[in-house]
């Protein structure tokens, strides 16, 4: 074969290459993932609220009361639960106390206090979460001024522990 | 004879198949890390540990068409999905490779890019959202990404 | 007539208003770590307008139920040769970190078990516990020598397995047992642990008919670590009178954990005839 020939049949060859080639596709992937945790969440929500404590006159905050305190709790649906306080019996101001007593509380799956009542206390308090995971736990308490109760700055530490 | 040579040197040049030349690679995966029920998780394109980044190699001063295939879900055990959500900006192409220097773009079109070397990079964020009632344990989907090189 | 005490007071769960929290979210709600990595994580997050202190620690319990049936915790804290306890060589890293509002943070646990640790599972619980910042007051008068701050302290206590080596698991199941009590159905039983893990799965429990419908169900999560006897209370509000079958049933599957450490064990299943009057 003449070289010549040779020559063209490599160019045309060549050709036909680069045009078939001139768009190149090229593909990848990556991997996308997560995990879900099914979380337990502790929160406190409104406060347990005196308002104005008058010497010498006990007041007393009830479950039912829109001043009473709530804790809201978020799990696992129907999983039972274990509560346990520390509650102050009094709060104080430097040398000064100011009595507090008879927590009551009481828990829920609705947020309604007309639930199961128990005493807060170290001793451990069953709940069960609702069928949609939640539990809501009132408190209440009564604080009892003295007639020569001292104005100040009263300070107190409340735990609550949930043991899932 | 030499002039018919130099001439088929320059077909050979000019006609040179583009496949050898260009590439995209999966670098780095898409990773929501730990979500919880009923709660979003949103990734950043911008985000260097959990972003999906793609690495191009194609030509200096060329074209690419970027086509991502997304899933609309992840799955899990027994079968159950977590919906995944990409937003208009959540595609990111750099030019310099440099995530901190990205061009974003919708990643649910088509996207033209030019290269200014010969590599560059596109990012990915995105999505996740669990439903209250996700179930827990891992989910896992896959994304693609077709890139045309003219 | 008393004197006013211009002392009003506030014993605060929470911030006063808007409604803010106090305590942060801890996920997953039960720790698995193996031998091979000795290693695990918790994730932290502070829903909070404030940010949170938060000290981590461990200590040896398992749950029991009392003489009614209920779920208790009962601990340990000196656990001797006999108790599977990991609380020792187990470490939160941080043990104590502040997780601005808003924020999560993921704390490492490292396990350091003592050489020549046989195979099986110990336990330890892992107690989160959460300070939130000074809590303002309501309805204090605008005086500034009338302050009160109550400090609030939400504690979550959550289990950790350590798996070392093969382990497997199971439960017995006896004594199923069933009273009416008001309007609903007591279901009482005996649960024993087998094996060498403890049995983590879900408690189903149904009233069905003579038809076969099933009328009134119930599911929740259990754990048996030694003996239990829980207690469960099916509704019967609304159920005609006549006979019913009790179903009862364990089986190792639980949708708030990931099935990779949830061990795989037989369902046991048990029934009885109720009577509705």
């Amino acid at each position: 074969m003449y070289t010549a020939t040779k020559v063209t049949i490599i160019a045309l060859a060549l050709l036909t290459a680069g045009v078939v080639t001139a768009q190149a596709q090229n593909n990848a992937s990556i991997n996308v993932s997560a995990a879900v945790q099914q979380p337990i969440v502790v929160l406190a929500g409104p406060n347990l609220t005196f308002g104005p404590v008058f010497p010498g006159v006990p007041k007393a905050i009830a479950l039912g009361s829109p001043s009473a305190g709530r804790f809201d709790v978020t799990g696992q649906a129907s999983a039972p639960v274990s509560m346990t306080f520390v509650v102050p019996s009094n709060l104080t101001f430097g040398a000064n106390n100011l009595p507090i007593a008879s927590w009551v509380g009481s828990w829920n799956g609705l947020n309604d206090p007309a639930g199961s009542g128990f005493t807060p206390s170290a001793g451990a308090t069953a709940a069960t979460f609702s069928g949609t995971g939640t539990l809501f736990v009132f408190v209440g308490a009564t604080v009892t001024p003295s007639v020569s109760q001292v104005a100040g700055a009263y300070v107190g530490t409340v735990q609550m522990t949930v043991t899932y | 004879m030499r002039a018919p040579l130099t001439i088929l040197s320059l077909v050979c040049v000019v006609t040179l198949p583009l496949a050898g030349q260009t590439s995209v690679t999966g670098v780095r995966p898409l990773s929501f890390g730990t979500v919880f029920p009923g709660v979003a998780s949103v990734v950043s394109r911008t985000d260097p540990a959990n972003s999906g980044q793609f690495d191009l190699k194609g030509h200096p001063g060329g074209t690419a068409s970027l086509t991502f295939l997304l899933p609309a879900v992840m799955t899990g055990p027994a079968g159950a999905t977590l919906p995944l959500v990409f937003g208009g900006s959540d595609g990111g192409f750099s030019a310099s490779q440099s995530i901190n220097t990205q061009v974003a773009f919708d990643p649910r079109t088509p996207y033209l890019a030019t290269f200014v070397g010969n590599r560059a990079s596109v990012f990915l964020g995105g999505t996740a959202n669990p439903s209250p009632g996700q179930r827990a344990g891992s989910y896992t989907g896959t994304v693609t990404l077709t890139v045309v090189f003219f | 007539m008393p004197r006013l005490l211009l002392l009003p007071l506030m014993l605060a769960f929470g911030a006063s208003a808007p409604l803010a929290a106090q305590g942060v979210l801890v996920a997953p709600h039960a720790i698995y770590i193996d031998h091979a990595r000795r290693s695990g994580t918790v994730t932290l997050y502070n829903p909070n307008r404030d940010p949170a202190e938060v000290t981590i620690s461990t200590a040896f319990g398992y749950p029991v139920t009392d003489s009614l049936g209920h779920f208790a915790l009962r601990t340990v804290d000196q656990p001797d040769s006999t108790l599977p306890s990991a609380a020792a060589w187990v470490q939160a890293f941080p043990r104590r970190l502040t997780i601005a509002a808003l924020q999560r943070q993921t704390v490492r646990l490292l396990a350091t078990p003592p050489t020549g640790l046989p195979d099986g599972e110990y336990w330890a619980r892992l107690i989160i516990s959460a300070r939130g910042g000074k809590l303002p007051v309501a309805g204090v008068g605008d005086t500034a020598a009338v302050r009160v701050q109550l400090n609030l302290v939400v504690n979550t206590n959550i289990g950790l397995a350590y798996r070392k080596g093969p382990v497997a698991t199971g439960v017995a199941l006896s004594q199923l047992r069933a009273r009416l009590v008001g309007d609903s159905v007591e279901v009482w039983s005996r649960v024993e642990r087998r094996g060498t893990a403890a049995y983590v799965g879900t408690v189903r429990a149904a009233l069905v008919d003579s038809t076969g419908t099933v009328r009134s169900r119930l599911s929740a999560p259990i754990g048996v670590y030694f003996v239990m006897e829980p207690r469960y209370a099916l509704s019967a509000r609304g159920l005609a009178r006549g006979r019913y079958r009790l179903r009862y049933e364990l089986v190792t599957e639980r949708e708030d954990l990931d099935p990779a450490v949830v061990l795989q064990a037989a369902a046991v299943r048990d029934s009885l005839e109720v009577r509705l009057p």
